[in-house]
Formats: structure tokens, C-alpha cells, sequence
């Protein structure tokens, strides 16, 4: 039967997966200021003010909390909140914004502030089920639609908010195909696909920009 | 009756129906954005003094282009659920947001249940 919790969980795992950018495992240092590195560029890398990133293999667990751009260079990051550190492998990457709400929850980890980016999750049912096979084991289908509204650092531009919604349309391609229960098949739709919607100002302080990901559930009827 | 005329008959028949179809797809789309549709699942237009549902209209710009539009400049922010304190608490009994996203997603339908009805399907 139609079970909208799987398909919801489904979309949200896969939303987590999302990666705009990456340093991959380089030398990278912590500085008073943010992050720098000797070799590379961040530029080429795809970071922009506005992202939130997250360290990874830092001694300091400051430099591994995610925390917001403000400025990039080929060589440094500009962030708050990050302890002196010497050089070693690590990695900083920048995927799903770290302050989530998703649907009927409360922000976590933090309250949103309009200095970081954060993402809010709505699932709409959509179009009702009905049975598009004949015959015991009918299979029915449902038109639900995923949407994460991303709330994104204001007078920034649209570069940092394009990436986000880019890397999730790119995520997210017609005729992607989750895994569901046994019997049942998640699918994009590709007749009328993921889109980009219209970036709104909210007068709280961020830009939202909503990326609506339109799929298609089939399961087998009991009856 | 002659085969010229057999073919111009099921030709002004085919027309009459593309027209019918395309009318009422449009007629449809509208209801269920402004409305709301047992067809897309879009709740309608939300209700506080009415203004933003009545706003939606139609307008056939050609014979294959219709414009559903609305003129209220708070559309968009009722239409994605954002406001002026951040993400908007539903209070109208009736409608509510992504109608137009929900209409758009359920199109095909709409075009599959009008063309049922024309007998266009």
C-alpha cells in the first residue's frame, strides 16, 4: 500500500548525500580567521561566501563544526569560529546546510539564524492514488512532491544559492530511482521534473529558494 | 456523401475536440489552483478576506495559449508558505499552500480526466 513515511525518509536520505563541494583529502591548516591551504583553490573547489562547511579529521573540534563562509580565496576560507591549527590531511566540504527543520520538528541543532544558511523540509502528498492496473495486485500510483525550501545567507548574490539548488537538481535527475520496500518503486518523474523556484526575500533576513523534486510511488494493491 | 467530405468532417471533428480539450484542460488547471482539485491533491487558494482566491483568472492570449495569472503581490509568499515572520502557519479552514506546484505536478491528470470527458481519450 502507499506508505508516504518510506517515501519521505527515502527523498531525506538522499538529500543528506548531497555534496556541493569539496576540498577532498589535501593539507589544510586553521587559522585565526578560517581555513588556508598551500596548494589548490578553494575557488576551483566551488566554495562561496554564504556555504556552510564542515571540517573533517581537525584535532580541534571547533575546526570540524560546520560554520558559514564569509569570504574565499584560492588559499583561504574566511569563517568564524575557528582555533590556529597547523597543517595536516584533512578535508572541508559543503553539502545539505547543517540546521535543518524538517517537516513538523524543530530546527536542530540550533535555532536558525540569519547569518547561516539552513534548509526546511515539506512533503506534499500531491495527486491521490489511484489503481493504473487491473486485477488482484493492481499496482497504484501516487504523485507526491518533495520540496527543501533553502534558506540561504542574504545580499550575497545567487551564486552560493544556485549551487545548492544545483547540486540538488543534480541529486535528484528524472528517472532517479530509490529503494523502497520490496514491491513498491520510487522513481523522479521526468514528465514534469525537479525544478527551481522562484528565490523570495524573507523579511526574517534570507534569501529562500525552494527546489521541488516531483516522484512518482508504485505499489501493488492488497485487495 | 463523398470521401472528400468523410475526411473534412473528421478533421472539423478532431478540431472540436483539440479545442474542447484545450478549454477545458485550461478551465481545470485554474480550478485546481484557485479552488483546489480531487484531481492534483492542490488545496486551493487559502481564505482570509478573499481577495488573493478571487484574483486567479484565465485568459486566452491564442487559440493553444492560456495565461492563469493572478496580480497579488503576496501570491508568491502564500504560494510557498513564506511570510514576513519566516515559514506561514495555515489558519484558513479552507486551501493552502503549493497549489500552483501541486496543480503542475498533477497535470497530466488533468489532461487525462479532460480528455475523458470530450472523448478525446
Amino acid at each position: 500500500m502507499i506508505a508516504h513515511r518510506t517515501y519521505q525518509l527515502a527523498m531525506r536520505a538522499r538529500a543528506l548525500t548531497l555534496s556541493v563541494a569539496t576540498t577532498g583529502s589535501v593539507q589544510l591548516s586553521a587559522t585565526a580567521t578560517g581555513y588556508a591551504r598551500t596548494t589548490g583553490s578553494f575557488l576551483t573547489d566551488g566554495f562561496l561566501p554564504g556555504m556552510d562547511l564542515v571540517g573533517t579529521s581537525f584535532t580541534n573540534a571547533v575546526n570540524n563544526a560546520a560554520k558559514t563562509i564569509k569570504t574565499v580565496s584560492a588559499l583561504a576560507l574566511a569563517c568564524d569560529g575557528c582555533t590556529v591549527e597547523s597543517a595536516g590531511t584533512r578535508t572541508l566540504t559543503v553539502g545539505l546546510p547543517t540546521i535543518r527543520e524538517w517537516e513538523n520538528s524543530e530546527p536542530t541543532p540550533t535555532a536558525p539564524v540569519p547569518t547561516r544558511p539552513y534548509v526546511r523540509e515539506q512533503y506534499l502528498p500531491g495527486a491521490p492514488a489511484r489503481q493504473i492496473t487491473l486485477g488482484p495486485l493492481g499496482q497504484l500510483e501516487a504523485l507526491p512532491v518533495y520540496e527543501l525550501q533553502l534558506f540561504l545567507v542574504p545580499k550575497l548574490g545567487i551564486l552560493a544559492a544556485r549551487a545548492y539548488a544545483d547540486g540538488l537538481l543534480a541529486l535528484f535527475p528524472p528517472r532517479l530511482a530509490l529503494s523502497v520496500p520490496a514491491g513498491d518503486s520510487l522513481q523522479v518523474r521526468s514528465d514534469s521534473g525537479p525544478s527551481v523556484r522562484q528565490l523570495l526575500q524573507d523579511p526574517r533576513g534570507w534569501a529562500v529558494l525552494p527546489v521541488t523534486i516531483p516522484f512518482r510511488v508504485r505499489t501493488p494493491n492488497s485487495l | 456523401m463523398t470521401f472528400e467530405s468523410d475526411i473534412d468532417a473528421f478533421r472539423q471533428k478532431l478540431e472540436q475536440r483539440r479545442r474542447d480539450l484545450f478549454v477545458g484542460v485550461a478551465v481545470e488547471t485554474l480550478r485546481s489552483i484557485q479552488l483546489g482539485s480531487e484531481i492534483t491533491g492542490a488545496p486551493g487558494q487559502p481564505v482570509d478576506t478573499g481577495v488573493l482566491r478571487a484574483s486567479w483568472g484565465i485568459l486566452f492570449e491564442e487559440p493553444t495559449v492560456a495565461l492563469i495569472s493572478t496580480n497579488v503581490v503576496y501570491a508568491p509568499l502564500i504560494e510557498e508558505g513564506i511570510g514576513p515572520h519566516g515559514p506561514l502557519q495555515l489558519r484558513s479552514q479552507v486551501g493552502g499552500f503549493h497549489s500552483v506546484l501541486l496543480t503542475q505536478a498533477g497535470f497530466p491528470r488533468i489532461v487525462e480526466h479532460v480528455a475523458r470527458q470530450v472523448g478525446a481519450a
